[in-house]
């Protein structure tokens, strides 16, 4: 086959396959979790949300778990985390005197981790989680990770982003049981 | 060592024998829109698509230990086991309905057509991702937008001429991946 003819064929193929949909950003996280497993032991696949009341509920249970051994395990190990840029929080309505410092590592391969310290925030309601979440100007939120927080009000949370996503927006939201949500945490 | 230069069948031996997670990084760079692709086609819902990839990438890291390259192409396995994650999901949520069979055949792609067509399309999918970023560019708005090669020039503020010169590129750098892959012969 000519070389024309082989480019044209190139061409043609390309043409029937049509472009790919993007998968979303936080998906390479999150399927890289999946297999290698979590960076932390905080779940980050919690940003699946289950749509029933028992789903949540369950979600909720695990968030609480994971919670507790993070903190068990940050507390008794050491770190080799980077700050590369720290991001502060500040509670917002009720929870006004809560907040929280997020800590994004340097990146040393694809990844980024991210660790947030909270403070102050009392734990979720029965059912309910909290949520951070980043998101770019133009794109859709990203929920990075789930957690919850002790009787103290405070809890840290471990998560990774893909070392390039952009954000522009950087907030924590509380989840209820039924559904609903509220942002409780938002840039100072 | 630069992994993102070596085959998937190499990356995947990588993966099987050392569980390399930075040759797993790039058959992820390499696949993920190829696999987000056929999953989104066939489970449709874009949450429950993320999941099956997921799982997808899980299998991948998982039973790298059971692809054998005598048997087939690293892609001709990465399709097959998006497609297993894909219907495991789907066989998950369907219930087998018996009542409502259809009257008349479907005059679409039967099975294997469709099987055939979506896999020539993942192989593209991946190959356009395996090239260097300055050509996949050029060819992802020429093929995959319709642009003409002096609108890719305006859109990316280039010469005409480096457009045309990346594309072509690209184009032959395809050309020697999709005849390993036997999508052009």
């Amino acid at each position: 086959m000519s070389d024309e003819r082989y480019i044209s064929e190139i061409e043609d193929r390309l043409r029937e396959a049509g472009a790919p949909p993007t998968p979303p950003a936080h998906l390479h996280a999150i399927a890289r979790a999946e297999a290698l497993g979590p960076p932390d032991v905080v779940n980050i696949r919690s940003v699946v949300r289950p749509s029933s009341r028992v789903g949540r509920l369950v979600l909720a249970a695990a968030v609480l778990t994971a919670s507790a051994a993070a903190a068990l395990v940050i507390g008794v190990g050491g770190s080799s985390f980077h700050v590369d840029r720290s991001v502060n929080l500040q509670g917002a309505g009720r929870v006004a005197s809560a907040s929280a410092v997020v800590d994004i590592g340097s990146s040393g391969g694809p990844v980024r981790d991210v660790q947030m310290h909270v403070s102050g925030l009392p734990p979720a309601p029965k059912g309910g989680y909290y949520e951070l979440w980043m998101q770019d100007g133009s794109s859709e939120p990203t929920g990075l990770v789930a957690f919850d927080t002790s009787g103290s009000g405070s809890v840290v949370a471990n998560t990774t982003i893909p070392r390039d996503m952009p954000w522009t927006k950087c907030w924590v939201t509380l989840e209820r049981a039924d559904g609903s949500r509220t942002t409780v945490l938002t840039l100072a | 060592m630069d992994l993102s230069a070596l085959s998937d069948e190499d990356l995947l031996e990588l993966v099987a024998e050392r569980r390399d997670g930075e040759a797993f990084e790039v058959l992820y760079r390499r696949y993920s829109r190829a696999v987000y692709a056929v999953v989104r086609r066939m489970v449709g819902d874009p949450g429950r698509s993320e999941d099956v990839v997921q799982e997808a990438f899980a299998s991948v890291w998982r039973a790298a230990r059971g692809y054998r390259r005598e048997r087939g192409s690293g892609a001709g396995w990465m399709f097959a086991i998006s497609r297993n994650a894909a219907a495991d999901a789907l066989r998950a949520r369907t219930p087998v309905a018996v009542g409502d069979l259809p009257d008349q055949a479907d005059p679409g792609l039967g099975p294997e057509e469709r099987t055939a067509a979506g896999l020539e399309a993942f192989k593209v999918h991946a190959a356009v991702d395996s090239l260097p970023e300055r050509e996949r560019e050029v060819i992802e708005l020429a093929y995959f937008s319709g642009l003409s090669q002096s609108e890719v020039a305006e859109r990316l503020s280039l010469p005409l001429g480096t457009v045309k010169t990346r594309t072509r590129s690209g184009l032959a750098r395809l050309a020697e991946r999709l005849a390993d892959e036997r999508v052009v012969s």
